[in-house]
This record gives structure tokens, C-alpha cells and sequence, in this order.
């Protein structure tokens, strides 16, 4: 039976940070349309699937926000437009958490759609039966073994015999034991997950895993690739560049890939005449069309070169009188293929707008064009100064915008903050207040949470300090007295 | 090629001129404006600025400002940002890129939207090295207004890459620099040169002219405080 994917505003509401695993519980025999999501999927079990959406969060944020909502709060939309709807949907910051809360969802009909970090995602997880729990940890060992790991220490039946004797039903009834005294008990395995439960984060066996977990993405029937022999070695960025243009429009030609894909990124491998092969990553901020650009390969190109450039970089030998290039090192042959693409079901080809007619369209293009990243921000209804605003990529749920009070208040405070702001206060050698000190605004310090910003304390006053030199400065006074420089005022 | 200048201008109709359509600007009474209606300019929202201007920056536009950091004068560009991204200018909501090449203390968004920005249409950039990194944004025609701030001095090519940048992509281009500017450098391409600062234990700002105005001007600075105690 499938559920419509409508989440409860609590299965959203509360999460700190932004969530970028998502657990999928799906009837589709091969995992649906996923790979139109995200190009790194792992099929977990028959029915769930992992999809990892931390390179494509800033693409989906901006066609989220053309609907004016949150990357969390379109993702259902997203998940209801595919040909296969899955039935029940967890996101996390962990693909664990996000599995272990699908184990309860499962089993609550009306939650189809849960964000592990809200308030009711943080609830959920106490719900967890030890026996869901224990399941869970058979197939992350099975996954363990399939991709090679050994030396897995885990004693489910000693697990199976506390749990019976202490007859315990839920997780939660020990979630105050360390997981060393765990892992001292039950195995590495075991103490491994129950960290990663209670949000902890901790490597398992192999640190190339995403997170130390066993990722195993599914991989594509075939990828578009192309490789070629040079007759003489290059050196120069300026006699690669058409070649690589000539390659990237044969691999648009190749029939194993259609126009509507969209390229996440490209490996470039290149091997020289005396040293170790190369393998380059070209990577692009959002979904790429390579077929529209045929021809010139502009953003590819351009991307290539960023690519080039700190790829060689990192090859110079230093010497004595400086850094030179190693004397021989020249490109003798290469292959390009599409590593990460996006496989659209005709259901959300509408969300690709290729035709650059809108000016998000245009944005997102031009950043698929520049070395650095252009940043976007937007604010919340935190008091907090470092805590006010956020990346608008990594914003979980619109702020309060809509509350007059709220927006008011906050704009009224921030009217006197400056214009710039130290993520980290620096402390001055001034202890004693300045006469040329104005008091601003007292701030509690969120000391009773872990995510407390440093230095701590309970309050800080700020002030606004005129210094001899004509700074104006944005200062607090700690608990005990001592100042700290917080902004400037530009 | 001037007149199809004027035509391609005309027929841009993301631009219209400033005293047309922005309530608060002041009426253009400069000989400049008088003899080409058609120039476009955005407004600061500070009369002052915006009288010392003749009633706004025009498109095509190269500014150079000398402004201490942390004194207070980077407040005027953001005030200009927020005319220019808000619509209070001109009506149109411009998108505006802030490259900076100061990694700490970086930019508060909040105070900035507490000062009118809109930061929908706020970009921005880090980068040491702005025109080389940023070439294809300065060169885009999305962002119309760019503003560059770097603590040193841009080399003379860049200025002159800026300046073709502002005047063929109809943009206004601003550099900000930590130092304050002096007559004797060599850099002609900025159509205006300034320097901003905020005399000691004062609460305004001086703005004197160092190329392209001939007037210096005063303004209050933002910080107003009745019980602000300043030294003797």
C-alpha cells in the first residue's frame, strides 16, 4: 500500500543543520527513478535504497527556491513526481540515522516523510526496537564483507542474550551507555553503530567510505567514455584544450547516453611519459547539459582547466631555487568519461530549464563557469549572532519571514550589528571598558546545548568601541570580564 | 557607434532612468545628465552622495574608494546595494555580486539585510585574485552591479579590464581599497576616484574627491548615539 508524501510540519521542523542522506522504502523493482535525484545511490536491502544528495544540494536548493520553498521541504514534492513514488522517506546527516529511523516509519503508516533531525526525528529515534536495530547491523555487516572489510568483531548473540535478559524492549532504554563499554562487550561493529545512532560521528574500517560507512553505490549499465593516444606529447594547456573539446564532442555523439542527461561530473585520467597516471575530477556546481553545449564545450572546458591547473599544481617539485614543473612530464594519452550524471524520467525534465530564458537559469550557469563558488545567504530567527544567518544551500526550513513581529524584531537588533563579523571572536588585551564603549544588546550564550559558541559562557554583553585609530568595533564582555572583538563595522 | 550605443541602451528595458521612476531620487539637474537624458543612474538612497553624484552612479561606471576598513564607510556601499537590489533605485531589482579578497572578518548578512538588501539577489565571491577568478561574472551580464573589495591595490591592467567591463556590459563596477587613494597614482581608467574616512572621535564622514569630482561632502555617520561618550 502507498502513502501519499505529504510530511507532518514537526517531521521538519527543529533540525540545526541540513540533512543530505536519504533513506527510501520502495516497491520499484530497480530502485525507481533515483539516479534522476542523485547520481550516488546504494541499494541497502530488496526495498531500501540510500540516496546521497550532498553534491547536487546546491542545484536542488535553487529549484526549490524558484518555488519558494526549502531544499527539505521540496524533496517530498521531488519524491512525488517520480514514476515509482516510494512509500515512506527518511532524510539524515548520517545514511545510518536515516536507516534506522525508516525501521520506524515503516511502522507508523501516517509518517511517510521524516527529517531525523526535527523535533519529531529526534523522538522517533528513541522508538527504535532492538530487534530493527540488530537487523540493521546484520546488513551493515554483510555490507562490510561484500566490499572486502575484515577483522569485523561483532557478538550479536551475547546482544541478543543482554537485551533478553535486562528485557529490554527499545534502544533508548540504554542510550546512556558509552559506546567503548559497548564495544569492550558486544564488538567494534556494534559500538560503531551505536554511535552512529545517537548522532556521533565515528570511521568504520575504511576511511574512503563516506562517513566510515559501506558505501556501494549502484553503478550505471555503461558510461560514456573516450579515450585518446596522443601522436606527441603535450605539455600546454592551449594544445590539450581542442583535443579535449574533439572528445567531449564524441562522447556526446555516442548513442549510450541521450541529451536530456545531465553531467554531475566528468573524470579526466591522463597518463604521462615519466611519471604516474593522473586521475582529474571535473566537477561541476550544478547538473551539467554537455549536449547543448556541442561544439565549443565552453563550461567543461573551463571547468577542465580549474581541474588542470590545481592538478599541476600539486605535481610541481620544489627545488632549491623555487618550484619548477618535473622536466619530461608531459601528457602522452588520456580517456574522458561521464563519471556522475543525472538519468531524468520524462516526470522532472521540466525542472531542467536548459533554455537560459530565466535569470536562476543564467546564475546557475555562469557558476558552472567560475572557479570559486558564488555564495547566497539568508537569515533565521535565531538570536544568536553566529547562528543568524546561513548559506541559503544548507537552509533546512524558511525562516519566519511571515511572523511581522518576528521579522521586526530581528531587524530592529541587526540595524546595530556590523556590517562584517569574525567566525570566531578574538580576544582583545583590554580588559578594563573603554570610555568610548556603548552598550548594545545582552545575549545568552545557548550554554545548555552542545553547539554553544565559543568562548563559552552564560552572557555576553556588546558594546560598540571607538578605537583611538577611528575602528569602530563590535565587542561583547564575557562572564568574567574580559573583552572580545566580534565584527567590525566596516 | 554612438547612436547605436544609445539605441542599445534605449532598448534595454531593464534600465530606466533614475528620475523617472525612483521616488526618492533627487531632480537631475546636472549639465551631464541635462545633455544625455538617456544615462542611466542608480541612486545611493544618501542625498548627499547621491547631490556629490548628480543624482546617482550611471551604467558604465568605474569607481575607485579609498575606505579604512572598519570605519565605518563600507556603509555607504552597502546602502548602495540595497537601493540597487531592492528597486528602491530604480525600480528594477539588480542583482549585485560583493567580491572580497578579506577572508576574516567576512561579511554579515543580517545587518546587511537590516540596512534594505535583498539578499535574494546578493551574491557572494571570495577570491584573492577577483578579476582573474571572477572574469566570466565581471564579464556576464547578470550582475550589474559588482562590487570588488581588496585590501591592496589592483594592478593598472585590471583597472582598465574593469572599466571596459562597466562601459560594454552597462554595469557600475566599485573597487574598494583599505588605503586611501592618492592624486599621484597613475589609474585614469576609474571615471571616479574617492577617498571615505571618519575623522577620530567624529561622528561623520568626509568624502574627498580625488579624480572625476570636484567637491568634498560630508555625511552622518550611521552611528548616532546620544549616549556615546567621546574622548576630549
Amino acid at each position: 500500500m502507498t502513502y501519499p508524501v505529504l510530511p507532518f510540519s514537526s517531521a521538519l521542523s527543529g533540525a540545526s543543520r541540513l540533512s543530505s542522506f536519504v533513506a527510501v522504502y520502495t516497491d520499484a523493482p530497480d530502485g525507481g527513478d533515483f539516479l534522476s535525484i542523485t547520481p550516488r545511490v546504494m541499494q541497502w536491502n530488496r526495498h531500501t535504497f540510500i540516496l546521497d544528495l550532498s553534491h547536487v544540494t546546491q542545484y536542488w536548493t535553487q529549484i526549490a527556491s524558484e518555488q519558494d520553498l526549502s531544499f527539505t521541504e521540496f524533496l517530498p514534492k521531488l519524491f512525488e513526481s517520480l514514476s515509482h513514488r516510494p512509500s515512506c522517506v527518511t532524510i539524515a546527516d548520517h545514511p545510518w540515522r536515516a536507516l534506522v529511523a525508516l525501521s520506524v516509519a515503516l511502522e507508523r503508516p501516517t509518517l511517510s516523510f521524516l527529517d531525523v533531525q526535527s523535533h519529531l526525528g529526534r523522538k522517533i529515534l528513541h522508538d527504535v526496537s532492538w530487534t530493527n536495530w540488530l537487523a540493521l547491523c546484520r546488513e551493515l555487516r554483510d555490507h562490510l564483507l561484500a566490499t572486502g572489510s575484515k577483522n569485523i568483531q561483532a557478538s550479536f548473540s551475547a546482544m541478543t542474550k543482554t537485551i533478553e535478559r535486562m528485557r529490554l524492549s527499545n534502544i533508548s532504554q540504554m542510550a546512556d551507555v558509552e559506546a567503548t563499554a559497548m564495544q569492550r562487550r558486544f564488538g567494534k561493529l556494534i559500538a560503531t553503530a551505536w554511535d552512529w545512532t545517537w548522532g556521533k560521528q565515528r570511521s568504520l574500517f575504511d576511511e574512503t567510505f563516506i562517513d566510515g560507512f559501506p558505501w556501494q553505490g549502484v553503478t550505471y549499465k555503461e558510461s560514456p567514455k573516450i579515450s585518446r593516444y596522443l601522436e606527441s606529447s603535450l605539455r600546454e594547456w592551449d594544445h590539450i584544450a581542442p583535443l579535449l573539446c574533439e572528445d567531449l564532442n564524441k562522447i556526446c555523439n555516442l548513442n549510450c547516453w541521450t541529451s536530456s542527461e545531465r553531467v554531475v561530473s566528468l573524470e579526466w585520467v591522463l597518463s604521462f611519459s615519466c611519471s604516474p597516471s593522473l586521475r582529474i575530477p571535473v566537477l561541476f556546481r550544478h547538473p551539467h547539459a554537455l549536449h547543448r553545449e556541442s561544439g565549443h564545450h565552453k563550461t567543461a572546458l573551463l571547468q577542465a582547466f580549474y581541474s588542470w591547473q590545481n592538478a599541476m599544481r600539486s605535481r610541481k617539485k620544489p627545488e632549491a631555487d623555487g618550484e619548477t614543473y618535473l622536466s619530461d612530464d608531459a601528457v602522452t594519452e588520456w580517456s574522458v568519461s561521464v563519471a556522475e550524471r543525472l538519468i531524468m524520467p520524462s516526470s522532472i525534465q521540466s525542472l531542467f530549464k536548459d533554455d537560459l530564458s530565466t535569470e536562476s537559469a543564467q546564475l546557475r550557469d555562469l557558476e558552472n563557469s567560475l572557479p570559486v563558488p558564488l555564495v547566497s545567504y539568508t537569515t533565521t530567527d535565531h538570536w544568536s549572532p553566529e547562528r543568524s544567518f546561513t548559506p541559503t544551500h544548507a537552509q533546512n526550513i524558511k525562516d519566519l519571514q511571515n511572523i511581522p513581529f518576528g521579522h521586526i524584531a530581528r531587524l530592529a537588533m541587526n540595524q546595530r550589528r556590523p556590517l562584517f563579523m569574525y567566525d570566531h571572536p578574538e580576544p582583545l588585551a583590554e580588559k578594563h571598558q573603554s570610555s568610548a564603549m556603548v552598550f548594545c544588546e545582552r545575549l545568552a550564550t545557548s550554554w545548555w546545548t552542545d553547539t554553544a559558541p565559543s568562548p563559552r559562557g552564560t552572557c555576553r554583553n556588546y558594546y560598540v568601541r571607538m578605537t583611538d585609530d577611528g575602528l569602530l568595533q563590535w565587542v561583547f564582555q564575557n562572564d568574567d570580564g574580559s573583552l572580545c572583538l566580534h565584527g567590525l563595522y566596516g | 557607434m554612438v547612436a547605436a550605443e544609445v539605441l542599445e541602451i534605449l532598448s534595454d528595458n531593464r534600465i530606466r532612468t533614475a528620475s523617472s521612476n525612483h521616488p526618492k531620487s533627487l531632480p537631475v539637474t546636472s549639465a551631464t545628465t541635462a545633455n544625455n537624458p538617456q544615462e542611466v543612474k542608480l541612486c545611493f538612497g544618501i542625498s548627499a552622495l547621491d547631490e556629490l553624484f548628480s543624482g546617482g552612479l550611471a551604467f558604465g561606471t568605474l569607481l575607485e574608494m579609498g575606505i579604512p576598513f572598519g570605519n565605518g564607510g563600507r556603509r555607504l556601499l552597502v546602502q548602495f546595494i540595497a537601493a540597487a537590489s531592492s528597486g528602491a533605485s530604480d525600480g528594477q531589482r539588480h542583482w549585485c555580486l560583493w567580491i572580497s579578497a578579506r577572508q576574516q572578518p567576512a561579511a554579515y548578512p543580517p545587518a546587511w539585510q537590516a540596512l534594505g538588501v535583498d539578499l535574494q539577489r546578493l551574491r557572494f565571491a571570495w577570491s584573492a585574485s577577483p578579476v582573474g577568478d571572477l572574469k566570466f561574472a565581471l564579464l556576464n551580464d547578470l550582475f550589474r552591479v559588482i562590487v570588488i573589495d581588496h585590501p591592496a591595490p589592483l594592478k593598472p591592467d585590471d583597472h582598465v579590464f574593469l572599466a571596459q567591463c562597466a562601459r560594454q556590459h552597462r554595469k557600475i563596477i566599485v573597487v574598494a581599497r583599505d588605503g586611501f587613494l592618492d592624486p599621484r597614482d597613475s589609474n585614469t581608467a576609474a571615471k571616479y576616484r574617492l577617498n571615505i574616512w571618519r575623522p577620530a572621535h567624529q561622528n561623520i564622514l568626509e568624502i574627498t574627491p580625488v579624480r572625476g569630482l570636484h567637491r568634498s561632502t560630508k555625511v552622518s555617520s550611521f552611528f548616532q548615539h546620544p549616549n556615546f561618550k567621546i574622548d576630549p
